[in-house]
């Protein structure tokens, strides 16, 4: 702008102040306040795809998919508890409470039949450890067959050959991050069972989230399990009234590589 | 005319009957051999059935089962060590295989023997044991190697058809592996340990 266009401009804001203060006054009242009725209408987009252009075919997908299946999120709720057969109705107690609200909730996972990768986990081991298991096998009953025989006979005495499995079973009780020797999702110390509640949204939808979570704490505390049990929020990782030293919960939480997981803090069944 | 070709068909007929007689001992194998071969097996069958564990040892021939057993050993072995041998062996066996055959027999229905197949001073036959256990019917098929002496038949070996013969398992588990370790006298010293420990006198 050239120095005698701006030295007008100055002039006549200088006029109008000396002129109408109090007009200028309440004019930049207005502004503000209308600023700031504006700003409080401003919201936080946490969800990526949002800020993305609607217009690219991925997105459309991905959008498709969330309707379909309910996106990626899930919650996770940890019991705690010493007694494992209590652990585990509570569990089926709180699985069922939270199956029931299907206003909330699309599916809850806790245990997965393993019965049939347990008959048939020779399809999943190693051939070396195939050959193993055989020969150990063979080993074994060649033995029994030995000394079933009426014809048995033994100078020196010797001992029933052993068949000890428990190396093979070791390495293949795990198939993923899935223990095979139970149905439940268990902790090796048997103290902890996880349950993934995934809601009927997607997870990036915070408010809902966490309106949800804030029902769930207050159903869960309201829960009274098979026996009488009660649910206490903890995740102090401090020793249970009971005395008992249990480890942190939190500990056992599997790594979260999805950013869209919530986990309200594990629960600890009280029994 | 007439009487030189009778002879000549008589002759000939006569030459006939001599050369069959004169291959017949001859054949490898012969099958049957009687009642003679089928009695030390019966007798075997019978006496353990019954617990006459003295009369059972007698119809199996020792020496040739100590020879089995001890393979090259059986001839550094003097006299009195066979002999030793054959006393311990037939103890312990009596106390370890008999009361097992036993317990089978108690459900004993029937027993169906083959006839033998004889190769000289060795015979062997078959036998199909059917038993009738609690839960199921089954069938145990047997042959005996059996061997003529002085004192006629008598069983030397048995197998389980499927398995290896007693006294190749016993051989390669038991009497094998000790006299590998420490010769004829070891074997005898752990056969009279065991003997004191499972039949004492």
């Amino acid at each position: 702008m050239p120095e005698k266009a701006r030295q007008r401009v100055a002039s006549a804001w200088a006029g109008l102040l000396v002129r109408r203060p109090g007009g200028v006054l309440a004019a930049l009242l207005a502004v503000a306040a209308l600023s700031a009725w504006a700003s409080s209408r401003l919201t936080i987009n946490t969800n990526q795809l949002d800020l993305i252009s609607q217009d690219l075919r991925q997105v459309k997908d991905v959008k498709r998919v969330v309707e379909m299946v309910g996106g990626a999120g899930h919650l996770i709720v940890a019991l705690r508890g010493s007694d494992e057969r209590t652990l585990k109705a509570v569990a089926d107690h709180v699985a069922g409470e939270l199956s029931r609200d299907t206003a909330h909730v699309r599916s809850v996972t806790y245990k997965v039949a393993t019965e049939w990768m347990r008959a048939k986990a020779g399809l999943f081991m190693e051939t070396a450890d195939l050959e193993e298991l055989r020969r150990r096998v063979t080993a074994k009953l060649q033995d029994v067959v030995k000394r079933a025989s009426p014809f048995f006979f033994e100078i020196r005495k010797t001992e029933p050959v052993k068949l000890e499995l428990a190396d093979l079973i070791d390495k293949y009780r795990r198939i993923g991050k899935k223990s095979i020797t139970d149905d439940y999702y268990i902790s090796d110390d048997r103290q902890m069972i996880l349950l993934i509640v995934k809601p009927l949204w997607d997870g990036n939808e915070l408010a809902k989230t966490g309106a949800f979570v804030d029902a769930l704490r207050a159903r869960l505390r309201a829960t009274r399990g098979p026996s009488g049990a009660r649910l206490i929020e903890d995740y102090s990782g401090k020793p249970d009234p009971d005395g008992r030293d249990e480890p942190d919960a939190r500990d056992h939480h599997p790594a979260h590589g999805n950013s869209r997981c919530r986990c309200p803090q594990p629960t600890r069944a009280e029994m | 005319m007439k009487r030189p070709r009778r002879l000549i068909r008589l002759l000939a007929a006569t030459l006939l009957s001599a050369a069959a007689g004169a291959v017949a001992p001859r054949a490898a194998h012969a099958t049957g051999g009687g009642e003679a071969i089928e009695k030390p097996v019966r007798t075997l069958i019978s006496a353990v059935r019954y617990g006459k564990d003295s009369l059972a040892l007698g119809s199996l021939d020792g020496e040739r089962q100590a020879q089995a057993l001890l393979a090259a050993d059986f001839d550094k072995a003097s006299p009195a060590q066979r002999a030793e041998f054959v006393m311990l062996f037939h103890r312990l066996f009596a106390a370890m295989a008999f009361p097992k055959i036993r317990a089978d027999f108690q459900h004993l229905e029937t027993i169906l023997y083959e006839p033998a197949t004889v190769a000289g001073d060795r015979a062997e036959m078959g036998s199909t044991l059917v038993i009738l256990h609690p839960m199921k019917k089954q069938e145990i098929k047997l042959r005996y190697a059996l061997a003529k002496g002085d004192k006629g038949w008598k069983v030397v070996d048995v197998t389980i058809v499927g398995d290896k013969s007693m006294l190749t398992n016993i051989r390669n588990d038991q009497v094998g592996p000790i006299l590998k370790e420490g010769g004829f006298s070891l074997l005898l010293e752990l056969m009279r340990k065991r003997a004191a420990e499972i039949s004492p006198k």
